[in-house]
């Protein structure tokens, strides 16, 4: 079973991405297409942000039934062109319900970035505290937690996501599908905590460290985490559209957020039977899917190159 | 039961949908031309068959197709409209003749009918048809045979008592009596239905009669591959004689199942080729109607056909502040019924209902306690209710539909409307294999239901009484889902119950129905109607009243 | 290398137990009541009970897990008496609302996906490997940027998304495709073509621009390496060091992964499959959740980790044959 979602992590990234640079943001300005896609990233998170004052500034709402901008006799389709775009409903409207298609896209991004960055958060956070444990520690808790990983690795994840939130009829959904996406995630992450860990445990400086006397403790705090910031950096940018094209997929296949919230695969997976007469009712919401997306592994590439300039190619 | 049934099977299939703007359509005929003996016609199904043993074939569509296959005692006339809710003789020399009170039921079987292997059909093999309904094997079949035939309660069917039951009498090949438990006026209606068809059983196969159920009509089974495809072909010792109903035009009909909707519609739209001798087995997907409308040359291919079926969402009496009735009024003003239908399709998803009865069914009459302009709601009404009844700052009630796309639209439609009066919604979407078991069952349905009914027959006898009889209330398989309990209401239906005058019966139906509206247990919303695609060869089609608006496939044949 | 291989199979058919394990429990701890969900629409308190009774659901959970298990090596019948239904080997549980053993329902709609699969992998891997060694060779060319801007773009392309675009442009404005339906590649080998071109497409899409990427990096990495200096310090003619000691070498990873995708795909594409209304493995999954048919879904669910941890054996077993020191480490 499958999202079709690519899972595997570029290889620049395996790379040691050594310094920590606060010159990252100057880096990233200075290439025009991250540069670009960075003023992208930053529209759609204050359009998902500003989600209530650009409806308030258009009129409309998400769950408003606007039944004058579709027409009965013809089954509910959107008056007008172009799937109901007009000076009062900017990207149309909903078929059917005559819902604001502009109103809902914002409020859908909200759910989209704030799902896939908390997500990426708890699988960070996993991901990097397991990964450190088995990476430095090694032996018994190294195999355990690897075996885990290769486990969870090895699972059909997209359908466990589904019968998982589907057995669990009355939990909280945004919470479950943060829950769920961070837990299938982590692994990738910790894959590379652990690899990276290993190497810096055995490292020259850790070695000096130690022979200073300091504790393991602090060895990890001091020594080994703040040489993992680097590559944890470039694997949770590049995890955020994984888990934006995900919830979207979760979300097309019925098992999303709840209605009336919107989100961009309950929109499109509604669209579906009306690909046909009502085209833009698709595009709208498929479009913003995609620009998010690529957006997100643009700039993901871009930190990468920016944190370990051997992989800019 | 069977109207909680085809009410699923419409929801999955994305609503049914019907057409007001191309006028009363129901006169039938998609084109020009008589049909001809011969050809092949194709149906092309959204559903698959649930059943075709007609012991447990108890949905509409299974019904419809059924009709092809086996005779019944009695059925109902091949005719579009109002007229197709009349039952006429079918096997049987006329519809039954009651006495005792309507208590014994008896019927003289035509001579000359034949099954397919050429044995003449005795009185012996309904019998038998009407048995096997007892057994536990075949459970999902109507339940009229256990609740009506004296000794019905005790018996347990022909694979556990070969004796067979006592109270169906059968002095001589040709006659047939069945005594019964108490009155019923319309047990003449009654056994239209599919589980009063013959069965032999030198030819009785248990569970696996249902993929080889044997041929008494114009049909027998050539090939059944389940959840794929059907094809019928011609039974040589039906009698067309002896049939009144049935045309047996096309050689053969192959019935294409488990399609995708939007598939079919799209396939039709076109039209070409093989699909100008195909119909569409569903009503056309909301999505549809816009291309549909839009060109004349597929708009009259378009057929549309009414039904009985009223949706309606419930209202559980039985959670506050819902026993209310003030409260109850004050939805079903804030109710935008428009809307709800415009989900479904616009116009051509059926008329806006206003009262409990359609108007196809006997009995009914006008009514419209709770007015609005074009159905689209009261929302000031609603509130000035609500505030009488000290709900004034608003309140929040949960509702149950199915997790489709049909049932999720529906819903966020009442949520809307209802959000006007300040009602607050939540929606909680069941799966559609759940759904009647959950909302069926008293402990887990929430305040709102969208649901609707059936009857099993254009009369109210299945209708009111199997869904507003206080004692019906069980805990689990519950078909009264506003939990409705008043006696009087109840002591109403007694009485008309004893009635042996149908006549007399539909009229006082019609009265209690207005009655109990006031008391608002539910909001009625759509009358369906079933708006139908067919080829541009396929002549005779006409939605049936009985088969929720499908077309009555017995009627269709093949221009030449 | 026998031992290897035994091993390595071992391991595997432990982590299917897990999955098993894990998946079973979801299902039977969760509130969701099967038999709610089997009984349907006709549902009566008596017919409850009596599915209750038939799936066994009144047993304790390990008694029912361990049945399941028995179930899958030797088959099974459910219930008793009139109402027994047998469950054959393998049987991977029976649905109550078709009246079906899962194992059945599965292998009718493996030729579907497999269709699927197979094909768009082909369609991937020729586009994806080739642009990726070309981008490479020609680094930092016209040809690469564009390649590798076309490659990100289809990474992020949602495969429903995708789908809805094809069938939009090809089926219904240009009409140069029906719409895909299950046909048999033996008895219709056109349709049968016809029907499949467009998953393979969206697929491969996808797909594509993940190898393309992959492939261009790890060539990249294996030019740089001493021995492919060493090989064109030798004077081998260039594309003997390219085809022996870069291209090689870097499609070891690729191999990897293309196992692990190939499996992961023959276990149905779901979203694919339900878009274009395609009766694989994938849209059986989609109905199953739709309609809540628990044993489907838990069937679907060890039927594709099976396609998965198969994928991964074989994948490694490729690479013991392939270097021997992977087996004295594995």
């Amino acid at each position: 079973m499958t999202t079709a979602l690519p899972t595997s992590i570029p290889s620049g990234v395996r790379r040691r991405a050594g310094r920590r640079d606060a010159s990252l943001l100057r880096r990233l300005l200075g290439q025009p297409s991250s540069a670009l896609t960075l003023a992208v990233v930053c529209l759609l998170v204050v359009a998902a942000i500003a989600a209530p004052l650009i409806t308030w500034l258009a009129g409309t709402s998400p769950t408003t039934f606007h039944s004058d901008a579709v027409d009965p006799a013809l089954g509910g389709l959107p008056r007008g062109v172009a799937g109901g775009i007009s000076a009062r409903h900017w990207l149309g409207v909903e078929p059917g319900s005559g819902r604001d298609v502009l109103a809902r896209v914002v409020y859908g991004a909200r759910i989209s970035l704030l799902i896939s960055v908390l997500a990426t958060g708890l699988s960070v956070v996993l991901g990097t505290a397991l990964g450190l444990a088995a990476g430095f520690f090694g032996g018994w808790v190294d195999a355990v937690i690897g075996r885990l990983m290769d486990l969870l690795m090895s699972f059909p994840s997209l359908i466990f996501m589904i019968a998982l939130i589907s057995a669990a009829p009355g939990v909280d959904r945004q919470l479950l599908l943060v829950v769920v996406l961070g837990f299938f995630g982590w692994p990738y992450v910790g894959r590379l905590v652990r690899g990276q860990a290993m190497v810096l445990a055995r490292g020259e400086f850790v070695a000096a460290a130690r022979v200073l006397g300091a504790s393991r403790r602090a060895l990890l705090v001091r020594e080994v985490l703040p040489n993992l910031t680097g590559p944890v950096l470039v694997v949770a940018t590049m995890s955020i559209p994984n888990y934006i094209a995900t919830e979207a997929g979760l979300s097309f296949l019925g098992i999303g957020v709840r209605p009336p919230t919107p989100s961009w695969g309950q929109m499109i997976a509604s669209a579906v039977p009306w690909y046909a007469a009502d085209p833009m009712y698709f595009l709208i919401p498929g479009a913003f899917l995609f620009v998010t997306v690529l957006a997100f592994n643009v700039l993901g590439d871009a930190v990468r190159d920016a944190l370990d300039p051997r992989s800019r190619r | 039961m069977k109207a909680r049934r085809s009410g699923l099977a419409a929801l999955v299939a994305l609503g049914l949908v019907a057409t007001a703007g191309c006028g009363r359509a129901d006169r039938g005929a998609g084109g020009q031309g008589q049909a001809a003996k011969g050809g092949t016609l194709h149906v092309l199904s959204t559903l698959d068959l649930e059943h075709l043993d007609p012991a447990r074939n108890y949905v509409t569509s299974s019904e419809d197709v059924g009709r092809l296959i086996y005779r019944t005692l009695t059925t109902y006339a091949a005719a579009p409209g109002k007229a197709g809710g009349r039952i006429v003789p079918d096997l049987a020399t006329d519809t039954g003749r009651p006495s005792d009170g309507a208590r014994t039921w008896t019927f003289t079987l035509k001579p000359g009918t034949k099954f397919e292997d050429g044995r003449p059909i005795t009185s012996d093999d309904i019998k038998y048809g009407v048995e096997r309904t007892f057994a536990a094997e075949l459970p999902e079949g109507p339940p009229y045979a256990r609740m009506w035939l004296a000794g019905g309660e005790k018996y347990k069917g022909p694979y556990k008592d070969r004796r067979g039951i006592a109270s169906i009498e059968t002095p001589d090949d040709r006659s047939i009596v069945f005594k019964l438990n108490h009155p019923v006026a319309d047990f003449g209606s009654a056994v239209s239905l599919p589980m009063f068809a013959p069965v032999p059983p030198d030819k009785d196969t248990g569970v696996r009669y249902d993929s080889r159920p044997c041929s008494s009509g114009p049909y027998k089974i050539g090939e059944f591959e389940p959840k794929k495809r059907l094809t019928l072909v011609r039974n040589t010792y039906w009698n067309p004689a002896t049939d009144s109903v049935r045309k047996g035009l096309p050689d053969k009909v192959v019935i294409d199942l488990n399609l995708d909707p939007a598939v079919v519609d799209q396939r039709l739209i076109a039209g070409t080729g093989p699909d100008a001798d195909a119909v569409a087995f569903e009503p056309i997907g909301p999505a549809s109607v816009g291309p549909v409308m839009a060109n004349p040359a597929v708009r009259r291919r378009l057929v549309t056909g009414g039904s009985i079926n009223t949706r309606y969402l419930a209202v559980n009496t039985a959670h506050k502040p819902l026993d209310d009735v003030r409260v109850r009024q004050a939805i079903a003003y804030a109710l935008d019924k428009d809307a709800l239908r415009t989900t479904r399709g616009g116009p051509v998803a059926g008329e806006l209902a206003t009262t409990l009865l359609p108007p196809a069914l006997p009995g009914a009459t006008p009514d419209d306690p709770f007015p609005s302009q074009d159905g689209k709601g009261d929302p000031a009404k609603a509130k000035a209710l609500l505030a009488e009844a000290g709900h004034g700052s608003g309140l929040t009630l949960t509702l149950d539909t199915p997790a489709t796309t049909a049932g999720k639209a529906q819903g966020e439609a009442v949520q809307a409307s209802l959000g006007r009066a300040g009602i607050t919604v939540k929606i909680n979407a069941i799966s559609t294999s759940a759904f009647y078991s959950t909302v069926g069952n008293t402990g887990q349905e929430h305040e709102l239901v969208i649901d609707g009914w059936t009857p099993d027959w254009p009369g109210a006898s299945t209708y009111l009484p199997t869904v507003f009889d206080g004692r019906q209330i069980t805990a689990e398989g519950n078909n009264n889902r506003a939990q409705y309990d008043a006696a009087k209401v109840d002591a109403r239906f007694d009485a008309i119950a004893k009635m042996n005058d149908p006549t007399a019966a539909a009229t006082a139906y019609g009265e209690l129905a207005k009655e109990i509206m006031q008391d608002t247990p539910v909001v009625p919303f759509l009358w369906d109607k079933a708006a139908i695609l067919i080829g541009s060869d396929v002549a005779g089609a006409y939605g049936h009243v009985a088969y929720v608006g499908r077309l009555d496939l017995v009627s269709l044949g093949l221009r030449k | 290398m026998i031992l290897y291989a035994l091993r390595r199979l071992a391991a595997a058919a432990a982590i299917l137990l897990v999955i098993c394990a894990a998946t079973f429990a979801i299902f039977y701890l969760m509130p969701a009541d099967p038999a709610q969900g089997a009984c349907g629409k006709a549902c009566s308190p008596e017919r409850i009970a009596q599915i209750r009774a038939t799936l066994g659901l009144n047993h304790s959970v390990v008694t029912q897990f361990r049945d399941y298990l028995v179930g899958i090596v030797a088959g099974r019948t459910y219930g008793t008496g009139a109402q027994v239904v047998s469950c054959p080997f393998p049987c991977l549980g029976f649905s109550f609302q078709t009246n079906e053993p899962v194992w059945r329902m599965l292998t009718d709609r493996l030729p579907v996906s497999v269709s699927i699969a197979v094909g768009a992998a082909v369609l991937w891997l020729a586009v994806g490997v080739t642009a990726g060694v070309v981008s490479a060779l020609c680094r930092g060319s016209l040809w690469d940027r564009a390649a590798m801007v076309a490659a990100l773009g289809g990474v992020s392309l949602p495969i429903y998304f995708t789908a809805l675009v094809l069938q939009y442009l090809l089926v219904v404005k240009a009409g140069l495709l029906p719409y895909p339906q299950a046909v048999s590649l033996t008895a219709d080998p056109v349709g049968w073509a016809e029907s499949m071109v467009m998953p393979w497409i969206a697929l491969a899409m996808l797909y594509a621009g993940v190898y393309a990427r992959i492939t261009r990096g790890e060539m990249l990495e294996s030019l740089g390496q001493n021995y492919v200096r060493t090989a064109r310090a030798k004077g081998l003619p260039e594309p003997t060091v390219l085809r022996r000691h870069a291209l090689r070498p870097a499609l070891m990873p690729i191999v990897t992964i293309f196992g692990m995708d190939l499996g992961a795909l023959l276990g149905g594409a779901l979203i694919t499959e339900s878009v274009f209304g395609l009766p694989g493995v994938g849209k059986l999954a989609a109905d199953a959740i739709n309609s809540a048919d628990q044993p489907v879904i838990l069937g679907v669910t060890l039927f594709a980790a099976g396609f998965v941890v198969l994928a991964n054996v074989s994948v490694d077993l490729v690479y013991a044959a392939l270097d021997p020191r992977v087996r004295a480490v594995g």
